[in-house]
């Protein structure tokens, strides 16, 4: 198969290009490759440095005629939607409709997106959260994220597009970056505190809880999606909750001594559970997550360890 | 509203121009947004009138500086057929427009803001109908999504920014100076067909149902949302369903013709049904529709046969 991946040299993008390659398919990188950040890009795929909304990419596509496009490029930070909303919308809606249209021609190609459960649930009320559709997201970001799922979903009803939108739970994993402010990337934090002996802030009482996806389990619901001829939407989580101290104590074990750590109060706005029903992942796709939260953990634990220079 | 500093995006369009009448008449001072040119029987000489589009820098600059103390937004792209096919034209007219304005005000206080919505193709098919704010968004098109979307970053801004407003998700406006020529309009298209001696056509079956409120009422439902405190949306419409080939009878009997339209079976309506059930407007700004159909059908007609 011929497969173009937006945001391919990023975190998540990396992970899937090297699997994707792996098994044998072809794959085009399609990314920015914006040097503010360290990006991984796989020698054996060919690099695109286009941004999403290039109008370059139409005669590329038309060109190409990749099987797929999984489109993972977006501007992904919380906070930075709450400070600039137009630049969140022009990234993750508008480029995002471009990318769409310069496919439109192509018959047949498979479209795959990474949506956010966590964005777009908000502090629902129901846990473990099954596939809500009538949910005001509270953030820009999460408003963003939905608008393009329902966008996909005209797009099916009204041209035939094929499609499949991933609700991710909280990704974690090797060469997830530590950005200023530290949003969403809390195993990460813990590691890289505890290698470098220094004191871990806990907001609120530690029992705030996520559900955290390993990043091989989302590779595989991604090319899982990409395989399949399913239209929809399916929350990609592994259905287990973590608090931030039990995410802390296996950190600590793993590093194998204690480190410091000082409370704060909790922070307006923080979520305080996060877990998703991942059932209909499994009946659409046949997907489930595999890696224990403990393995994922010393995974990125070993990968720290060697790569501290760049985080 | 006497006196108050307003600003009307839209305001040279089939609604907002008979908005910015209302509001001169109620002493408003009126600033009017709008991509394009009033025409000259719409135009009102005591608004000020500034040609610009609200997604642009200049918009923003300029809505920043006003300070307006009511925004009303009606400047939109609202062909929902012609969405499906112009997306991204679309939500940077109605999605990235609407942004550009709510953060041109982001740091000014006390100013509401009302937003022209759309309830028809934002609920699409639902079971119940008429539908309250309560059912469950299904938008099918981009212009659905696009005036959803504008819907939830103005609760952001509410939440965030403090500013109030209200989301007026209309039914399907019908009255004078509506554009004939457009893709929707049953009652413009029907009315300037019949008069002019063209064809008319109706589309898919003629069974699809819409929610005809006419345009004195819509502008009622603005004033009575500039003056109350509710956040939020609410439904504006009569909650009568009325199919197409009900409406193009009554076209015919107030102009008094018997001339008959062709089918065009293959332009299918989306949304097969729909009408809106206006209660929580009445509870929360007391506004109910007041124009009996035929008598908004009648002035209506009397307006084209003026016109044409």
């Amino acid at each position: 198969m011929k497969i173009c991946v937006t945001g391919g040299a990023g975190f998540l993008g990396s992970h899937l290009v090297d699997a994707l390659i792996e098994r044998g398919d072809t794959v085009i990188i399609i990314d920015h490759l914006k040097k503010d950040k360290p990006r991984f890009i796989n020698k054996k795929a060919v690099v695109k440095d286009y941004a999403i909304s290039d109008e370059r990419l139409a005669s590329f596509f038309e060109e190409e005629q990749p099987d797929a496009v999984v489109h993972l490029a977006a501007q992904i930070s919380v906070s930075a939607s709450v400070e600039d909303p137009l630049k969140d919308a022009r990234t993750n809606i508008i480029d995002s409709l471009k990318l769409l249209e310069h496919l439109r021609p192509l018959k047949g190609v498979r479209f795959i997106f990474a949506s956010s459960g966590g964005a777009i649930y908000g502090d629902t009320k129901i846990v473990p959260t099954p596939e809500l559709k009538d949910v005001a997201p509270i953030s820009p970001y999460g408003i963003s994220k939905q608008a393009f799922e329902y966008y996909l979903e005209s797009m099916h009803v009204t041209h035939g597009l094929s499609y499949f939108c991933a609700r991710f739970s909280n990704l974690y994993g090797p060469r997830q970056l530590v950005t200023p402010g530290g949003e969403g990337a809390l195993i990460p934090i813990l590691i890289k505190k505890i290698i470098k002996e220094e004191t871990v802030s806990i907001f609120g009482d530690g029992s705030a809880s996520r559900d955290f996806l390993y990043i091989s389990d989302a590779v595989n619901a991604l090319m899982a999606a990409v395989d399949s001829d399913v239209n929809g939407t399916a929350n990609i989580a592994s259905g287990k909750e973590v608090t931030v101290l039990e995410a802390w104590e296996v950190v600590q074990k793993i590093h194998g001594s204690n480190g410091n750590v000082e409370y704060l109060p909790k922070r307006e706005g923080d979520i305080h559970r996060s877990l998703l029903d991942s059932s209909r992942a499994m009946e659409l796709l046949n997907w489930e997550s595999q890696t224990s939260f403990e393995d994922g953990v010393r995974n990125i634990y070993d990968w720290q360890k060697e790569n501290l220079s760049i985080l | 509203m006497n006196g108050e500093k307003v600003l009307v995006t839209g305001g040279a369009g089939f609604i907002g121009s008979h908005l910015v009448d209302a509001l001169i008449e109620l002493g408003a001072k009126v600033t009017v947004i709008d991509a394009r040119k009033p025409k000259k029987t719409y135009k009102n000489e005591s608004a000020k009138y500034k040609l610009m589009r609200i997604e642009t820098e200049e918009a923003h600059i300029f809505v920043k500086k006003m300070k307006p103390a009511f925004i009303f937004h009606l400047a939109a792209h609202i062909h929902d057929r012609e969405s499906i096919h112009e997306p991204v034209m679309n939500a940077e007219n109605n999605i990235i427009g609407t942004l550009n304005l709510l953060e041109a005000i982001r740091a000014q206080k006390n100013v509401r803001f009302i937003f022209a919505s759309t309830g028809g193709v934002i609920y699409g098919n639902q079971d119940d109908v008429p539908v309250t704010e309560q059912a469950e968004p299904r938008p099918l098109t981009p212009y659905a999504i696009s005036k959803l979307t504008a819907e939830r970053y103005l609760d952001f801004y509410r939440s965030t920014a403090g500013i109030s407003y209200a989301a007026l998700r209309f039914a399907n406006v019908f009255g004078p100076r509506q554009d004939s020529s457009a893709e929707s309009g049953a009652i413009a298209i029907f009315t300037a067909a019949l008069l002019k001696g063209d064809q008319a056509f109706i589309n898919d079956d003629g069974e699809t149902t819409r929610d005809y409120v006419y345009v004195k009422d819509v502008v009622r439902a603005f004033l009575l949302a500039a003056e109350a405190d509710y956040s939020g949306v609410l439904n504006i419409g009569t909650g009568i369903e009325r199919s197409t080939k009900e409406i193009y009878a009554a076209v015919q009997e107030v102009i008094g013709t018997e001339t008959g339209a062709d089918t065009r079976e293959e332009i299918k309506d989306v949304v097969r049904r729909s009408a809106l059930d206006a209660s929580l407007a009445e509870e929360e700004i007391n506004w109910e529709p007041q124009t009996a159909f035929e008598d908004g059908l009648r002035e209506t007609v009397d307006w084209y046969n003026d016109h044409l």
